[in-house]
């Protein structure tokens, strides 16, 4: 897949690595932003940034690119934040409604209720919402968590079956229905 | 956005019924396929990621920390049979010890008495023990029991 940097890089064999771990780590570092924004645009954003940025760097070698990458999409997160504290959410546009199979209407109750799971997870604490991006947008299995979250699997599952118990309220207060 | 507005909605209802944990995991699954950017690559093979975590992540604390014991009562172990076998080895006077036979049909080796054990008085622990010296500086056993070991001033 091309991606907006792989332009930008003159060395053939730094091309390479830096593609490869696009490939490889851009789908966790979304899913790690996400956690920290719950808007699925800024987090990708995140990752395009970060990665520029990564394309751009000429300093000294980086001991370890994922955790570098990390913080530097962490760091313009919070940049953002500071900037556009009352950013307002696009609608679908025309072209996004008609693109799709379903009837327009029905793409927007859709979009409504996607929105309303987005805000209930905001309300979750940051280690809910981590479990929960890890387990759905990722698919990792329950060990792979506790590796990540330095736990064991009981701890993790225990603690998933908490933050959908806890989400599954907070959309109820919120007078939600999935269809 | 006021409770009204939300009434009118036609997903939404008041009833206050809990989805159950298998509704909220189905729920999840559809809100994140959704979610994730279409231009994002897809999902990683595991290997991969694991690889990169292991790099990663530093190994957790228990670990190191069984890790320290092991290496630590292992040290100690070598520390107390080096302290033994030199113990042995003061005690039987490694230089003049004659090698262990394992075969079974050699011959036992007869001990050359006048080099291999202590000279001690001829009647040691009788009351006529002769009190000549037998050693080369002579020395008997009475008089080397008889040092006075009274720290100097």
């Amino acid at each position: 897949m091309q991606n907006p940097i792989s332009e930008r890089v003159e060395d053939p064999a730094r091309k390479e690595f830096i593609e490869i771990f696009y490939r490889e780590h851009s789908r966790e570092l979304w899913a790690l932003f996400y956690s920290q924004c719950s808007d699925p645009e800024r987090a990708y954003d995140a990752v395009q940034e970060s990665f520029l940025k990564f394309y751009d760097y000429h300093g000294e070698t980086i001991r370890d690119p994922r955790a570098w990458l990390l913080r530097v999409g962490q760091n313009w997160l919070r940049d953002v934040a500071r900037k556009k504290s009352s950013s307002c959410r696009l609608m679908p546009s025309m072209d996004e409604l008609t693109a799709q199979p379903i009837s327009p209407a029905k793409a927007l109750v859709r979009f409504e209720q996607q929105t309303e799971v987005r805000d209930a997870l905001k309300e979750l604490n940051e280690d809910d919402r981590k479990v929960l991006v890890m387990k759905y947008a990722l698919d990792w299995s329950t060990a792979r968590i506790a590796t990540a979250m330095d736990s064991n699997s009981a701890a993790i599952d225990m603690r998933l079956s908490r933050a959908r118990r806890r989400l599954a309220e907070i959309l109820v207060e919120r007078g939600f229905e999935n269809d | 956005m006021t409770d009204a507005s939300k009434s009118n909605r036609g997903h939404r209802h008041s009833s206050g019924r809990i989805p159950t944990d298998d509704q909220m995991d189905t729920l999840l699954k559809q809100f994140f396929r959704q979610e994730i950017p279409a231009a994002l690559p897809a999902a990683t093979p595991v290997s991969v990621s694991l690889r990169s975590e292991s790099v990663a992540r530093p190994a957790p604390a228990r670990r190191q920390f069984a890790l320290v014991v092991v290496a630590t009562a292992i040290a100690a172990c070598c520390l107390i049979v080096a302290g033994l076998r030199q113990q042995s080895d003061v005690g039987h006077g490694t230089a003049e010890r004659q090698p262990v036979t394992t075969d079974p049909n050699a011959e036992p080796q007869i001990l050359d008495r006048a080099t291999d054990l202590m000279p001690v008085s001829p009647n040691a622990g009788q009351n006529s023990a002769v009190k000549t010296g037998v050693g080369p500086g002579g020395a008997t056993m009475e008089e080397i029991e008889g040092v006075n070991l009274n720290p100097k001033n």
